[in-house]
C-alpha cells in the first residue's frame, strides 16, 4: 500500500513552506498586497490630479 | 480434447512430422492440443485421434513473436509456457493486435494480449475465481465483485495469422467480443456465434519490464509503447486522489491558523466617525486655478487618536462621503504619536448616474476602503486632506478597523496550494481522455445529437 505523504513529500514540504509564510503574515498583521499605494514617511504634496472613470459620460 | 492441466510439470514435447512438408512440428501438449500450425509450409493441422490431416493453410505471420514458441516462465507465480502466437485484427477497422497462448499444466490457457506496446493478461474463471462474482444484467451493464465495469469496445475479432497449437480449432469460431474496463482490470465478453455460447474473461494490465523479468526476453525486444492502454492503471489518478485528501488537509490547518488569529487579534474598532470641512481659504488666482481644473481643495484636519493594541496589524480604513455624480478623494496620513513615522494613502470615492434612452445607469459607490498592513502596536490618528470635484461636498465618514480579517491572504494561500493538485487534476484528465481516444464509448466525447445540435 502506498502511503500519499511518502508518495508526496516534495509537495508537502513546499506546502508547509507555503503554509509557514502564510502563518508568519497572519502573525505579523501583513497583507500580501495593498490596493491602494502606501508609502512610509512622505508628506502631504498637494492633491493629486484626478482622473475619474474614463467612461463615465460613455456609459451606452 | 482439452488442454491438459492438473499436472505436476509441463507434458514432454513431442516432433511431429508434417503431412504436406514434412517438416519436424514441436508439439508441447500432445495430449492436450487438437490444432497445430505447421512453420514450415503453415498448414493448419488437425489431430484426429491417430494422425494430424491438413485442413487449411494460414498467412504466415508478420512479425516475430516477441516471446517465442516455447518459451517458458514464471508469471504471477504460474509457471507458464508459450504455445501459440495469433495476430488479429478489428473486422471492418485497421486496429490491429497480438495475442500469445499461455500454457499452465495446473490452470491451463492465458492469453497476453499486447496492442501498441501495451500488455494485457487474460484468462477465465480457472485462474480468476473472481469471475464467479461476474453480474452480467445485459445492455452493458456488467460489474465484477459488485464493482461496475464501462464499455470500452464492442469488436469482431478475425484472425490474420497464426502459429503454435490449440486445444479447439480456432479458426472455425466466430465471436463478438465486448471489452469493459475498470483499469487496471478488463473484462472481456467473447460471444461465440457459431455456438451460442458466451464466454467471460478477466485481465489487467501488466507492464512490459514484468514479462520480461518472468520470461526471460531482453526488454529491448519488446515493441515501443506508443499510446495509453485501454485498462492501463492511470500513476496521475492516484496521485489526484492523494492530492485531494492532503490538500484538503493542508486547507484544513489554514483555516485552523486563521480561527487562532482571530482568537489572538480579534477585529476591533478603533475608529468609526462623521467629519465636516470647508474649502480652504486660498488666494484669487489659486481659487481661479481650482474652479478651472475642477478640484476643490478643502482644509486638512486631524482625528481624534486611537490605540493599536494587537501590533502588528493590519488596519482597514473606509471612506465614505455622499458625493452624488461627482468625485471626493482625500490622502490620509497615518502617524505614529510616539515616533512619527507616517504611512501615507490617497483613496478616490466617485459616484455617478442617470437616466438614458428609458434606462438607469450608476457607477462608482460612495464608499471606499483602503489596506495599510503590518502597523506596530501604539497610539496613532490620521491626517486628513480631502480635495473633491465640488465646493459642496463638506462631509466625510472615516472607520478604522484593526486586525480586519486579510481574506486576500487566505485566498492566494489556498490557490497557491491548489496549483500542483489541479495539475495532477488535468494530467489525470489528459490520461483517461487519451485511454478512450480510440473508444466509440468515450464518456469524455460528446454525443451524436448533441453535435449534431451544434
Amino acid at each position: 500500500m502506498m502511503n500519499p505523504i511518502k508518495d508526496n513529500k516534495i509537495y508537502i514540504i513546499i506546502a508547509t513552506l507555503i503554509i509557514g509564510f502564510y502563518s508568519w503574515s497572519a502573525f505579523a498583521g501583513r497583507a500580501f498586497w495593498e490596493d491602494t499605494p502606501v508609502t512610509r514617511n512622505a508628506g502631504y504634496t498637494g492633491p493629486i490630479p484626478h482622473s475619474g472613470y474614463g467612461v463615465r459620460f460613455y456609459h451606452k | 480434447m482439452a488442454a491438459s492441466i492438473n499436472l505436476k510439470q509441463f507434458p514432454q514435447p513431442q516432433k511431429q512430422e508434417c503431412p504436406e512438408c514434412h517438416k519436424q512440428i514441436t508439439i508441447y501438449d500432445p495430449l492436450g492440443s487438437e490444432m497445430v500450425v505447421c512453420p514450415g509450409c503453415h498448414a493448419y493441422l488437425h489431430f484426429t485421434g491417430s494422425k494430424y490431416v491438413v485442413r487449411n493453410h494460414v498467412r504466415s505471420i508478420q512479425y516475430d513473436p516477441v516471446l517465442p514458441l516455447g518459451t517458458e516462465g514464471v508469471f504471477k507465480n504460474i509457471a507458464y509456457k508459450v504455445i501459440a502466437y495469433l495476430e488479429k485484427k478489428e473486422v471492418g477497422t485497421g486496429y490491429e493486435w497480438r495475442e500469445y497462448m499461455l500454457y499452465s499444466f495446473v490452470e491451463g490457457y492465458a492469453f497476453l494480449a499486447e496492442y501498441n506496446g501495451n500488455w494485457i493478461l487474460v484468462a477465465g474463471k480457472k485462474h480468476y475465481p473472481i469471475l464467479d462474482s461476474l453480474v452480467d444484467n445485459g445492455d452493458d451493464d456488467i460489474s465484477v465483485d459488485g464493482q461496475g465495469y464501462m464499455l470500452y469496445n464492442k469488436y469482431a475479432p478475425d484472425i490474420t495469422a497464426l502459429i503454435g497449437e490449440y486445444d479447439w480449432d480456432v479458426l472455425e469460431e466466430r465471436i463478438r467480443a465486448s471489452e469493459f474496463i475498470l483499469p487496471p482490470t478488463i473484462l472481456v465478453k467473447e460471444e461465440n456465434v457459431r455456438e451460442h455460447r458466451t464466454d467471460y474473461y478477466w485481465g489487467r494490465s501488466v507492464k512490459a519490464e514484468e514479462i520480461s523479468t518472468a520470461f526471460n526476453i531482453p526488454l529491448e525486444n519488446f515493441p515501443e509503447k506508443t499510446e495509453v492502454g485501454a485498462c492501463e492503471l492511470s500513476p496521475y489518478r492516484k496521485r489526484w486522489r492523494d492530492m485531494i485528501k492532503v490538500t484538503g488537509i493542508l486547507i484544513i490547518i489554514v483555516m485552523v491558523i486563521q480561527l487562532l488569529l482571530l482568537a489572538i487579534k480579534p477585529e476591533k474598532n478603533l475608529l468609526d466617525s462623521s467629519f465636516n470641512f470647508s474649502p480652504q481659504t486660498l488666494s484669487t488666482a489659486d481659487s481661479l486655478k481650482n474652479a478651472y481644473s475642477g478640484t476643490y481643495e478643502m482644509k486638512s484636519f486631524k482625528t481624534p487618536s486611537f490605540v493599536v493594541d494587537n501590533g502588528s496589524a493590519p488596519l482597514d480604513i473606509a471612506l465614505s462621503s455622499a458625493v452624488d455624480n461627482n468625485w471626493f478623494e482625500s490622502t490620509i496620513e497615518l502617524v505614529n504619536e510616539k515616533d512619527n513615522q507616517t504611512w501615507n494613502l490617497t483613496k478616490e470615492i466617485e459616484y455617478y448616474h442617470g437616466y438614458e434612452d428609458g434606462d438607469s445607469w450608476s457607477e462608482g459607490s460612495t464608499n471606499g476602503e483602503a489596506l495599510v498592513s503590518s502597523i506596530p502596536a501604539g497610539k496613532y490618528h490620521l491626517n486628513v486632506y480631502p480635495y473633491s470635484g465640488a465646493a459642496s461636498i463638506n462631509q466625510m465618514n472615516i472607520k478604522v478597523t484593526e486586525s480586519e480579517v486579510l481574506w486576500r491572504n487566505i485566498l492566494v494561500t489556498v490557490l497557491v496550494l491548489l496549483i500542483y493538485p489541479l495539475y495532477c487534476w488535468y494530467r489525470a484528465y489528459k490520461f483517461e481522455t487519451n485511454r478512450w481516444a480510440i473508444s466509440d464509448y468515450s464518456p469524455y466525447k460528446k454525443s451524436s445529437s448533441s453535435e449534431d445540435d451544434d
